[in-house]
Formats: structure tokens, C-alpha cells, sequence
């Protein structure tokens, strides 16, 4: 009886054993399996979570840029109070690299991923004068020419500018261009000579630049004139010896032609496009601004031949943009000698804002002009003389600020937050979900100095200086014209 | 009394017969399904295992031409279809009002041995060569070498690995094949549209 009772207990046992075994072999190569799929399933989250990451920080460019797009400084957010942005977050960095550039560098955090991209932007305004006086490729003075500023104030008629320049009370011009500056015997700048990064200043015997000479560190991009979208007028030749009047609709000619002894009025409110504008010998165009202002656009030939004579009767340097994107020298007229875009041998004076981005502009000698002007290459005659109405800048009703990407870049991930990778961004920055703001509602709120002309919600302008933490953006609908203190005030 | 107790102990053949007749059949189904599990399981891994390696070649890809200029492209081939090899030159910033472009890469597939690898500085003192990945075919998934569009993806004959260039927007495509479970060839292709951000 105790024989049998212990092979029975043995029996048991082994049987035990065996089915132990089996199922800790079964468990085993489960786990196994499993940790292999949940591996595969981490990788495969990981992989999603980056590309969400990385359309987050590239959404934060997007705002950023939009940002200083509006006024603002681009900044969005901070690591410590990020911007919420559907189950991830981003904030946005902006630097001013040099005037009027802007890098923005863009973090984004969802899950497990987090990503951090660069972008470098060029803040470009339309406004011509905001230009100030530009040569982009190569400013030349002749003998005794002469560049200067004034603040017209919006006020009607041609200043007695001073002979001598005070530093202390006068305005100052700047006079830039992205190449060389050259002046000749006797040429005055009363301001800045800005030549480009890699240019210079050269002075003749006698000429004298009032302000800084020093180099820009980074080059004037003229902005791209926008056509008008005018009807089709067809050719317009005014030769018959008398006055006519345009005034009106505007539209967009093939050809405007004074002839001699002709003179053509241009009548504001007006806007008016021609491939070719010339005025001959003995011929006039004369600007009439007493009801609105005009502009004209050029697009192949500004042809003002010796001889001929602008008038501006009101001497208002806000009645005229004369815009000109004719570029390339060829024989325009068919008389089997090349023609310049522009030529520009009307005697004057100018009033208004003359712009040549593509093209060389040589003022003739004596010639004077109030107002703004940017060209190719900008050239005055001996004893020409530009005034620049520093009151213009921000004056441009169409004028807007356009933000140009410049370089973009995959940069590497801030090294506070690359070291903690928890499946919630949220709580690596240890920072409260539902607190957070929205992007649009996260703008830097920085305490600079504002000097800000915009165009509010009814499309009255306006110019606010102050601290900026006192202005409701939400008033401003577009910017047109931003100066910010770099300094930050605490 | 002892003797009847030994008899009991013991089986009888027929019992054993009946016995090791039922476990080898359990046995022979555990074998089969854990096989079947197995080989479904292995190629379940292959086919994630290849797919992930297609996604990661082909965001590393998008990722350089993302940052490249779209002026700096340069296609190697001249195939005005698509191209197998692209050289192009990268952002780095901006500094005294341009832009600075990193050192020349390029991205080209060796066909004779399935392999997209990455250059620096090609043909440069100081070249250095990556492999972003194996397995790539000779012609494009549904593609044969005979000029004729097979796969209609609007391409003759295009390599495992062809870059179209559209302006500023590289169309990427990529077939790579491995080897699966029971000798059956895994083939999966990718497409990417990749817009170089800077111009």
C-alpha cells in the first residue's frame, strides 16, 4: 500500500513538471513575440510622432513668418509657455540677423518627436520710399551734384533747403546702393552713404558725405513692380500742338506720345499704364494732382527726350509714382541705334517718386528732384541735385510689406528637450496643457518701442509711437510702415 | 495481491498504440500551427521590416532636398524624363546679405549593387559616402526595359530609384525587393512629392 501510494505521487509530479515546462516555453516565446512587435510598434509611433513633430515646427514657421509679416517680431511662444497646437505644441524664435532680416527658428513636440527647423527671412517693403535714395547696383555723383533730405510734411511746394547742412537739426538722407558709391568733385551727400557689403565710398577732390560711410551688411532688394490691370487702350499719340487733359478711368496704352509743341496732362485720380512713354523735343507732360494722386507705370521705354519738360504745378511730392520696369538696351525706335530702357534728358523739376529698379537713370546736369527715387544705377549729372521727402516713407496707400524666404534649414533639436523623450511633450516641458494659448494668440507681447504707421479696420491710416505692449494689434489690418527699438524695455 | 497490483501499474499495447497515436497528432498540429504562425509572422516582419526601411530612405531623401536650393539641382542623367542620380548643394544661412550654400552632395542610385548612397563632396578631395539603403531594383515596381510605359506612371523605363524634377518640386520614386518567407520576393514601391524650400 505505501509502495503504491508513492509511484502515484511520482507520477503527479512528473507530469507537473512536464506541463511547466511546456507552458513557461509557450510564455516565453510569447513574450518574445510580443517584445518584438511591440519594438516594431515603438519604432513605427516614433517614426509617425517625428513627421507629426516636423509639421509642427514647420507650421511655427509658417506663423512666424506671418508674424513678422503683420508688425510683429516673429516670436511665438517660449519653451516654458509653448503654443498649443492641436495634441502638440511649438514655439518660434526670431532674431533680427540685420536690418529688416529676420531668422525664425521653429521647435515642434508631439509624442516622442520633436523637431527644430531654421528659416532666414527678408523683410521687403513696396514703398518706394522707404528705399531712401537707391542705387542697387552703383550710385554716381557728378561734379557738384547734391543729395539731400527734408520732411515736407505733406505740405505742397519746393523747400529753400539750406546751402550748409546742420548734423543737429537737418534731416539726413540715406544714400544707398549695393555696389560703389562715387562722388565727384565737389558732390555732397548731407546723411549716410550706405555702398553695399562688398563696396565702397569713393570721394573727388572737395566732395564730402555728412554721416557714415560704412558699408551695409546686407543688400537693398528693390521690390517687383505689380502691373496694373487696366483696360486696353491702345496707341496714344498727342501731336498736334495743344493741350489735352487724361483724366479719368486709366488704361493701359501701347504707346503715349507727346510730340512738339504738344502737352499731355495727366489728371488725378489717375492710374495709367504704357509700354512706351516718350515725350519729344519741345514736348510736355504735365502732372495735375490737385483732385487725387497718379501713378504710371512703364514697361518697356521712359523716354524723355532732350528738350522736352516735366511740369508739376501743385509741387507735390506725393502726386506722382512713376514706376518703371522696363529693363535691356536694344534699338526700341527702329532707327538701327540701341536704345537705354531709360533716358531721361526732360528738364524738370521732379516731384514725386521715380522708380527704375532695372534700368540706369541719369539725371541731367541741373536737374532737380523732390521726392524718392531708386534706379539700376542712379547718376547725377554735375550739379543735379535729389531731395529726398523723408515724409514719403509709409505715404504709399498700395504699399505693403512682403516677407522673402532666404534660407531654410534642418537644425538641431535644443538640447534640454532632446535629452527627455516622454511620450508627452507636454509634460517634458512640464508645462500645463489647457493653459497654453492658441499660435495666433502667443505673438511675443514685448515691451519695445513702436513707431508704427498701419491701416486700420476701416482702412483709415494711422500712425501710432508708443510701447508696443499698448497697441491691440487686432487694430492694425496692414502695416505700412515699422520701426522697433531694439533694445527691449523691462 | 502484489502481482495484481503490477498488472494494474502497466499499460496494454493497444492502450500505449492509442496513446502515442493521439499525441503525435497533437504533436503534429502544435508543429503545423506553430509553423504557419511562424512563416505569417516572419513575413508580417519582413514586410514591416521593408516598409519601414522604404519610409526611412525615403524621408532622409526628402529631408536633403528639402533643404537643397532648387537652383543647385542637378540632375545626373541626361534624361529629360527622370533622372537616377541628383546633385544639389544645401542651405547653411545667410551672411552679409547672401545666401551660403554647403559643400556639393549627391544622391544616386549604383544599380549593379541595389544601393542608394549618398556623396559628399563627390569626386572632391575629402569625398565621403553613406549607404541610405540596399535591396533597390534595377527598374521601378511594374517596370520592364523594353520603352515602354508599363506601369503608367507617365515614365519609360525608369530606374528603382528616379528623380523627376518639376520646377522647384522633386518627384521622388523608390522600389525596393527582399527576399520573404518561403522564397517569395517582397516588393513594395514609394512616391514623394518634396518641395526644396529654399530657391
Amino acid at each position: 500500500m505505501k509502495l503504491h501510494s508513492q509511484a502515484r505521487t511520482s507520477r503527479r509530479g512528473g507530469v507537473l513538471v512536464a506541463t511547466l515546462v511546456a507552458v513557461m516555453a509557450v510564455g516565453g516565446l510569447s513574450v518574445c513575440l510580443l517584445e518584438l512587435d511591440s519594438t516594431r510598434l515603438r519604432r513605427q509611433v516614433a517614426s509617425i510622432d517625428n513627421k507629426r513633430a516636423f509639421n509642427l515646427a514647420e507650421a511655427g514657421l509658417a506663423e512666424g513668418r506671418f508674424a513678422v509679416e503683420t508688425g510683429h517680431t516673429g516670436t511665438i511662444g517660449s519653451p516654458e509657455a509653448p503654443a498649443r497646437f492641436g495634441d502638440g505644441l511649438f514655439w518660434v524664435t526670431a532674431t533680427e540677423i540685420a536690418p529688416n532680416v529676420i531668422g525664425l527658428e521653429s521647435t515642434g513636440m508631439a509624442g516622442t518627436g520633436r523637431a527644430t527647423l531654421s528659416l532666414v527671412v527678408r523683410r521687403t517693403s513696396r514703398d518706394v520710399a522707404a528705399l531712401g535714395v537707391l542705387g542697387s547696383q552703383q550710385v554716381l555723383l557728378g561734379k557738384n551734384a547734391r543729395v539731400d533730405a527734408y520732411d515736407s510734411g505733406g505740405e505742397r511746394g519746393a523747400p529753400k533747403l539750406p546751402e550748409r547742412f546742420d548734423p543737429a537739426t537737418g534731416v539726413a538722407v540715406e544714400l544707398r546702393s549695393n555696389g560703389d558709391i562715387e562722388l565727384g568733385e565737389d558732390a555732397r551727400v548731407f546723411g549716410d552713404a550706405i555702398p553695399g557689403p562688398e563696396g565702397s565710398v569713393e570721394l573727388d577732390d572737395d566732395a564730402l558725405v555728412t554721416g557714415s560711410t560704412a558699408p551695409a551688411q546686407i543688400e537693398t532688394q528693390p521690390a517687383v513692380i505689380e502691373p496694373l490691370a487696366l483696360e486696353q487702350g491702345g496707341d496714344l499719340v498727342h501731336a498736334s500742338g495743344t493741350r489735352r487733359v487724361l483724366a479719368g478711368d486709366g488704361k493701359s496704352y501701347g504707346e503715349i506720345r507727346v510730340g512738339k509743341n504738344s502737352t499731355l496732362v495727366l489728371r488725378g485720380p489717375l492710374q495709367l499704364s504704357a509700354a512706351r512713354l516718350r515725350v519729344q523735343d519741345k514736348g510736355k507732360l504735365e502732372i495735375d494732382c490737385a483732385g487725387g494722386n497718379v501713378e504710371l507705370h512703364v514697361t518697356d521705354w521712359l523716354d524723355l527726350q532732350a528738350g522736352s519738360q516735366l511740369a508739376f504745378p501743385n509741387e507735390d511730392t506725393r502726386g506722382l509714382r512713376l514706376l518703371v520696369s522696363a529693363t535691356g538696351s536694344r534699338d526700341r525706335d527702329g532707327n538701327g541705334s540701341i536704345d537705354a530702357p531709360v533716358r531721361f534728358s526732360a528738364s524738370g523739376p521732379f516731384f514725386g517718386s521715380l522708380y527704375a529698379p532695372n534700368a540706369r537713370l541719369a539725371l541731367p546736369r541741373g536737374f532737380q528732384l523732390y521726392g524718392a527715387v531708386a534706379a539700376g544705377i542712379l547718376q547725377l549729372g554735375d550739379e543735379a541735385q535729389v531731395h529726398f521727402d523723408v515724409s514719403l516713407r509709409g505715404s504709399d496707400p498700395t504699399a505693403s510689406v512682403d516677407v522673402d524666404p532666404l534660407a531654410w534649414k534642418v537644425v538641431e533639436i535644443p538640447r534640454e528637450i532632446a535629452r527627455d523623450l516622454a511620450e508627452d511633450p507636454f509634460t517634458t516641458l512640464d508645462v500645463a496643457k489647457d493653459q497654453l494659448k492658441p499660435p495666433a494668440q502667443a505673438y511675443e507681447a514685448a515691451d519695445y518701442e513702436l513707431d508704427l504707421d498701419y491701416v486700420d479696420e476701416a482702412g483709415v491710416e494711422r500712425k501710432y509711437k508708443g510701447r508696443e505692449s499698448d497697441f491691440d494689434w487686432k487694430r492694425a489690418r496692414e502695416v505700412r510702415k515699422l520701426r522697433r527699438r531694439e533694445e527691449k524695455d523691462d | 495481491m502484489g502481482a495484481r497490483k503490477r498488472r494494474r501499474g502497466g499499460f496494454t499495447l493497444l492502450e500505449t498504440l492509442i496513446a502515442l497515436t493521439v499525441v503525435g497528432l497533437v504533436l503534429g498540429n502544435i508543429v503545423m500551427v506553430t509553423r504557419s504562425t511562424s512563416e505569417a509572422y516572419d513575413e508580417e516582419m519582413s514586410k514591416a521590416s521593408l516598409e519601414l526601411q522604404l519610409d526611412q530612405t525615403l524621408d532622409r531623401i526628402a529631408l536633403a532636398l528639402m533643404a537643397a536650393s532648387a537652383s543647385s539641382l542637378q540632375p545626373g542623367v541626361a534624361n529629360p524624363a527622370f533622372h537616377s542620380t541628383l546633385s544639389y548643394a544645401q542651405s547653411l544661412g545667410v551672411q552679409d546679405g547672401a545666401v551660403i550654400h554647403g559643400a556639393p552632395e549627391r544622391i544616386s542610385l549604383r544599380i549593379e549593387n541595389g544601393e542608394v548612397v549618398w556623396i559628399e563632396r563627390p569626386g572632391e578631395p575629402g569625398e565621403r559616402i553613406a549607404t541610405w539603403t540596399r535591396s533597390v531594383r534595377e527598374f521601378l515596381e511594374g517596370e520592364l526595359p523594353n520603352g515602354v510605359d508599363d506601369n503608367g506612371n507617365g515614365l519609360v523605363d525608369e530606374s528603382g530609384l528616379a528623380f523627376v524634377i518639376e520646377g522647384s518640386i522633386v518627384r521622388v520614386l523608390l522600389t525596393i525587393e527582399r527576399e520573404g518567407a518561403g522564397d517569395r520576393r517582397l516588393t513594395y514601391t514609394r512616391e514623394s512629392l518634396v518641395r526644396c524650400r529654399n530657391s
